[in-house]
């Protein structure tokens, strides 16, 4: 009995602290929440404020009239046209090639400046491949328009000095995707690099050192040290790019022209040229929000697929 | 020491917060990229009595004069040649403040709907009257100006083919600056001379000129080029009577496109692009390439503007190549130069009839006024932009480019709807010039303003699309004339064009 008392004495000393009232929480912690305010209020005010405006996708609208409900009928015209749906094709064949090439060309140069043993020469190398990226499109539109030249750009000259004809790369249905994933990596490669090569500093060196005296080769070492080290990193930023693969529009629209719309023309320059040319904003902005559910479905659908291979997922 | 923490924390918060929402506010007129007006302005400007503008300035008893006026701009003087001083004269003379907002000409019409779409739309800004000019009027996105021209002295001085050529369903909406500008073809004379060769007469003369410019001139690398081949107005001789884009013939509107005459046009475009004829990089070309082109002396014939581009296009040849000669060539037979829709001011629809009245007195009319007005508007500052010698006025060197002169501010000079009545203006213009202008006056056609159509606006962008894409492939062979015109037919029977048709005919 003297037992029981004990232990219903225990019970009552190891009972849980009651959990303070939210009012209370928030009272205690307010300075906490005054300064998160701004934050708060910046996410509301720029991130989800300007969502309503996803209501326009349901309405015909023009800048000089009231938006006027129509249903789904924008919808209807947008499904039914086949400018739309070559637009679509067009944007995520072009897209997850580019984001694929991206992920192998950052990695592959990280790991070719994680070799580099000079400091100096590695931070020289370093600078000068991030300085593409600040470059604007227009730019690199002009650059490369006179690099591919048919006329008197130096790639042609090279090709005509070996015997060739001159090729109009940026206005030939075959060449003019190969062009653009090629001006893409020269501009983005060396910037995509900075986040792999901070992963790579931070891989282990025993296990390096270990592999070494294991015998292990350059190559061995890089394929089953450094890449399962970083692996994490790389599906992170896979993920990551995978939210924003179908935002193509300064790089398509710069170098596209009426000869390669077949294969260039990208849901983004199919909303500016409704949203802009033709001034429906309503047509544009379901382009738009359509653009957006099939970006938030590939994110769901990667994330799924790392949790199951890896067990776990970027957005948890 | 918590006191102040919390002071300090709270202060914090409310620098962030107001930093954060500062860009919420602030005044929709006022725009960032705006130049700033001055700030005081003298009344003495207003009283000069000698000059025409003076009768505006007594006529203020019955229209009151505006505090401010909101322009948006896009084309004419350049920031770097003055618009502050222009500004600032404008202000001193008619005790006006004026908000002039400059914005890229490649962005205009993106600026201008996005300012309509967010209620912060300028008093006056310029449409295209092609085709703007009409979408606008049919949204009732500007003011009905029809009694406010019709009253006014202005009507009475200006062609009447003009104020025709412009209205809308019998209303006029705006003021064209200066009169439609027309494009000719210009040929490096200096080659033609050297090869013993005569201007062409004919297509067959001028594809031989073509050819012999190609096989003979060893600085010639590109016999002809344009900013690509959609636009009818940059490639006579090749499309001759046919047309890209609706037309109108014998009084009904018809899409020109899929007319018989377009099969001769794409057959003499892709012949001369594969006899190499034409630019081979036509398709990427940009006007700036074109002209760049050009004024490195390896171009045989452009067409492009008439009058002010005459003088340019020689001046800025002969700076590399001293010995050029450059002729603006009448059209060849069958070929047809064409005058643009000219652009139209406006008012926005957003101002009520007072103030419409104001601005109209007081901007649109002293624009045009033949005399101090109107020369601030052609000529830009006194002392700064031209000088008085004599009778004449004497554009001087451009603030931005010392080696050329000014030759407009806003209006150009010999393009003015309405001639000056001072007699003590007057200005000598360049030969290359004066020439250009007499080809274009003497032979070029006046495109028609389009009217409303609403399937025209909903498909505009796609419509275009397809016909420059088929244009483009027939040019370099990757589609033959015949598939092309029938890749059109399907596309246009899709797209619903005959709907087109039949609204712009009114049907």
């Amino acid at each position: 009995m003297a037992g029981l008392k004990k232990q219903k004495g225990l019970q009552a000393s190891v009972q849980p602290v009651r959990k303070k009232k939210l009012k209370q929480r928030i009272y205690e912690y307010r300075w906490f929440y005054l300064m998160f305010l701004p934050v708060f209020l910046t996410v509301l005010i720029y991130g989800y404020f300007p969502m309503i405006g996803i209501l326009y996708a349901f309405t015909e609208y023009t800048p000089f009239t009231d938006p006027v409900f129509i249903g789904v009928e924008n919808f209807k015209v947008l499904f039914s046209s086949s400018m739309f749906w070559r637009a679509f094709k067009n944007t995520l064949q072009i897209s997850t090639t580019n984001l694929v090439l991206s992920i192998v060309c950052c990695v592959g140069l990280a790991l070719l400046i994680d070799e580099i043993k000079s400091v100096k020469f590695r931070k020289v190398a370093q600078t000068v491949i991030y300085i593409p990226h600040f470059i604007s499109w227009v730019v690199v539109a002009s650059i490369f328009t006179m690099f591919l030249s048919p006329k008197n750009g130096i790639v042609n000259a090279v090709i005509q000095l070996f015997g060739g004809e001159p090729i109009y790369f940026l206005a030939n249905d075959k060449w003019w995707r190969p062009m653009f994933y090629v001006i893409n990596r020269w501009k983005e490669t060396g910037w995509g690099t900075i986040i792999f090569i901070a992963a790579l500093a931070g891989v282990d060196q025993e296990m390096h050192e270990a592999a070494k005296i294991d015998g292990a080769n350059r190559l061995q070492r890089v394929i089953f040290i450094t890449l399962p080290a970083i692996s994490g990193t790389i599906l992170t930023v896979f993920i990551l790019n995978l939210a924003k693969v179908l935002n193509l529009f300064d790089s398509v629209w710069v170098l596209q022209n009426s000869m390669v719309l077949g294969v260039s023309d990208v849901i983004e320059t199919y909303v500016y040229r409704m949203g802009i040319t033709s001034a429906d904003y309503g047509m544009s902005t379901a382009a738009g929000l359509f653009k957006s559910v099939v970006s938030v479905l590939l994110v769901t659908i990667a994330n799924k697929i790392s949790k199951k291979v890896k067990g776990e997922g970027v957005l948890g | 020491m918590r006191n102040k923490k919390k002071l300090t924390s709270l202060m914090l918060t409310a620098a962030m917060i107001t930093t954060m929402v500062a860009g919420c506010g602030g005044n929709n007129n006022t725009p960032a990229n705006t130049t700033t007006p001055a700030p005081t302005t003298t009344a003495s400007g207003s009283n000069n009595a000698t000059t025409p503008a003076a009768t505006t300035t007594a006529a203020s008893t019955e229209v009151a004069k505006p505090d401010s006026i909101h322009w948006m701009v896009h084309d004419g003087m350049s920031e770097e040649n003055g618009t502050a001083q222009w500004v600032e004269e404008f202000e001193r003379l008619t005790g006006i403040d004026l908000n002039l907002e400059i914005v890229s000409n490649n962005e205009y019409n993106t600026i201008l709907e996005l300012a309509f779409a967010s209620g912060s739309v300028p008093d006056v800004f310029d449409l295209n009257g092609e085709q703007k000019l009409s979408v606008y009027a049919k949204q009732k996105a500007i003011y009905d100006m029809t009694s406010l021209i019709e009253s006014s002295d202005l009507y009475g001085k200006v062609d009447t083919q003009l104020w025709e050529a412009l209205r809308i369903d019998g209303k006029l909406y705006g003021v064209p600056k200066e009169v439609a500008s027309g494009a000719v073809t210009y040929i490096r004379k200096d080659w033609l001379d050297r090869l013993n060769m005569k201007v062409p007469t004919n297509y067959q003369e001028f594809t031989d000129m073509l050819r012999a410019f190609k096989d003979n001139i060893e600085e010639c690398t590109v016999p002809l080029t344009s900013p690509g081949v959609f636009n009818t107005q940059n490639l006579p001789e090749f499309y001759q009577d046919a047309a890209t884009d609706f037309v109108k013939v014998n009084g009904e509107w018809i899409d020109g496109f899929a007319q018989e005459n377009m099969v001769g046009a794409m057959t003499r475009l892709h012949d001369a692009y594969a006899e190499g004829l034409i630019d081979l990089e036509v398709i990427t070309n940009t006007t700036g390439v074109c002209r760049d082109q050009w004024y490195g002396g390896s171009v045989g014939v452009f067409n492009y503007w008439g009058g002010n581009w005459g003088q340019t296009l020689t001046e800025r040849l002969q700076v590399n190549v001293p010995e050029a000669d450059v002729l603006a060539m009448d059209p060849i037979e069958g070929a047809t130069y064409l005058f643009s829709v000219p652009s139209v001011l406006v008012m926005s629809n957003k101002i009520d009839d007072d103030r419409a009245a104001s601005i109209y007195k007081y901007f649109f009319e002293y624009m045009h006024d033949g005399g101090e007005g109107q020369v601030l508007f052609q000529s830009g500052v006194e002392n700064l932009h031209w000088k008085q010698e004599g009778n004449n006025l004497v554009p001087l060197p451009s603030l931005s480019k010392p080696e050329e002169t000014l030759r407009k501010a806003w209006i150009t000079p010999w393009m003015c709807i309405s001639p000056l009545e001072v007699t003590d203006k007057n200005q000598e213009l360049h030969p290359a010039c004066v020439d250009s202008l007499a080809v274009i006056n003497k032979f070029g056609v006046q495109k028609p303003a389009f009217p409303v159509s609403d399937t025209l606006n909903k498909i505009s962008a796609d419509l275009k699309i397809i016909r420059e894409e088929i244009l483009a492939k027939v040019l370099v062979g990757d589609m033959t004339v015949e598939e092309g015109m029938a890749k059109y037919k399907e596309n246009a029977e899709m797209l619903n064009v005959q709907k087109v048709v039949d609204e712009l005919n009114g049907k």
